[in-house]
């Protein structure tokens, strides 16, 4: 962690989620979809810093805007 | 008032939407929509079957802009909606055309049972059922009709095992839905299939009440109608328009996707010498967004004045948002008219929709057109058209662009 200098923090709405499931596509480890109602759930809230990239892919794909990553 | 007048007079010089698209290049859409886009001035009125003037959306910011905002309704039932023909005045109101927060229930209800886990382990049964009908292909005469060998039974039956709707069946299913889909369809005709529609999704909820499955729609009764979400009624009237957007759709993206192909070996090469899911993933990705099959727009009613792109659309203005050109806007997919499966934003497309009425079959989707994809062109490596292109019977009259016929050789 301290050779990169960054970390990742995923947050998710799960409130306007419509569970689409492109996100859990793109990044199953860091997210699913919950089984009572395919709403976007984290399996890893701080994932690595290589995995920056396709999380800002699944921020831009997501359709109801559910997905936001703090880089600290 | 200055904004009627100003219409009336210019109602003379709109577009007729959609207009025919250019001879020789039936993947791309209307090239007038690509002008439009790509002028100084591309929110534009378009005059629609019904004589209405709504509001034409092909850039992408502002189709996202749209289908995002809860403001610009989907309910069909407001007065000035832009219908998309005859039939969709009378087809019943289900949850793609509520807003939220109304929709979102029943969104929640499909999402649940169509999530990417569980379509995804759907795989190796979709996996098998494009086997056989490659192997079928193989074993019988050629040419062949591509559409009635594999484009069409594919889907028809990864959809039949998946909502308990009988293959047998699926034929004049079909049928009826294209009527109430075309936009050569007469008032009487689509009332006519969608009476026969509603008898028939009746007597499968019927079916399935006596004796349950496990399939869709067995669970909707359960989970939907017995856990209050939605009434019986609504799930009857929901399943003519979602078996059909489950295959329709499916059918235009193999058939369509196919020829695209055909126009790009270099490009059908690519995928014929590569095993990596990453790239099938990505690749089906751009062809969903070259090809984006869904030709009449998404259809919204503003519900108060907005301002899109620069221009100020009011309360009561239908607009007409384009999957396929606003995926082609060259201000996100650089050379955008050009068939790019290592595309790296292939999938910001919005060949599925955007916001909460994107598809919501769209896992399935992917999962069926990687299998597809990923298998096909390396099963049968010489697959080609058997007629020229001129000839095949294309169908700009649908909601979704299909081809008719498609005779193959290899």
């Amino acid at each position: 962690m301290e050779d990169t200098g960054t970390r990742l923090t995923v947050v998710v709405d799960q409130s306007v989620c419509v569970g689409g499931g492109q996100c859990n596509f793109l990044a199953p480890e860091v997210f699913t979809q919950r089984d009572e109602d395919g709403v976007v759930e984290l399996l890893d809230e701080h994932p690595p810093a290589e995995m920056a990239e396709v999380i800002e892919e699944a921020i831009a794909v997501c359709p109801s805007r559910a997905i936001s990553l703090k880089r600290q | 008032m200055s904004s009627i007048s100003e219409q009336t007079t210019a109602t003379d010089d709109l577009l007729d939407f959609p207009p025919a698209r250019a001879k020789g290049r039936p993947i791309d859409p209307p090239l007038e929509l690509a002008e439009i886009q790509r002028s100084e001035c591309p929110i534009r009125r378009v005059r629609i079957w019904d004589g209405s003037t709504p509001w034409l959306i092909t850039k992408y910011h502002d189709y996202r802009k749209i289908t995002a905002d809860q403001r610009f309704s989907a309910d069909k039932s407001r007065p000035g909606f832009p219908l998309k023909n005859a039939g969709y005045v009378s087809k019943a109101r289900t949850f793609l055309t509520m807003d939220d927060p109304e929709h979102l229930p029943y969104r929640r209800l499909w999402a649940r049972h169509l999530s990417a886990k569980r379509m995804e382990a759907l795989r190796p049964r979709i996996q098998e059922i494009v086997d056989k009908y490659i192997d079928k292909m193989l074993a019988g005469p050629k040419p062949v009709d591509f559409i009635e060998a594999f484009a069409l039974p594919v889907p028809a039956e990864i959809m039949s095992e998946l909502f308990g709707v009988p293959m047998e069946d699926r034929l004049r299913f079909l049928d009826l839905a294209s009527i109430m889909s075309s936009s050569n369809s007469t008032k009487e005709d689509t009332a006519n299939a969608l009476v026969e529609l509603r008898a028939y999704a009746e007597t499968l909820v019927a079916a399935r009440e006596a004796e349950p499955r496990d399939d869709l729609i067995t669970r909707f009764l359960e989970d939907g109608v017995g856990g209050g979400v939605m009434t019986r009624e609504e799930l009857v009237n929901s399943i003519p328009g979602l078996v059909t957007a489950a295959h329709d759709t499916s059918t235009a993206m193999i058939a369509l996707g196919t020829l695209a192909l055909f126009d790009h070996p270099d490009q059908l090469k690519l995928l014929q010498e590569n095993d990596d899911p990453k790239f099938i993933a990505n690749a089906t990705e751009e062809l969903l967004r070259f090809v984006a099959p869904t030709q009449t727009g998404r259809r919204r009613l503003a519900t108060a004045d907005i301002e899109v792109g620069g221009q100020l659309i009011r309360a009561g203005e239908g607009v007409i948002a384009m999957d396929n050109q606003s995926s082609r806007d060259p201000d996100i997919f650089p050379d955008p008219d050009r068939l790019d499966l290592t595309r790296k934003e292939a999938r910001r497309h919005n060949a599925l929709g955007y916001g909460t009425h994107q598809c919501a079959g769209q896992s399935l989707a992917r999962v069926e057109l990687q299998v597809v994809y990923g298998t096909l062109y390396k099963r049968i490596p010489t697959l080609r058209l058997a007629v020229d292109r001129s000839e095949l019977p294309f169908r700009e009259d649908l909601v979704v662009y299909l081809v008719d016929r498609m005779p193959v050789t290899w």
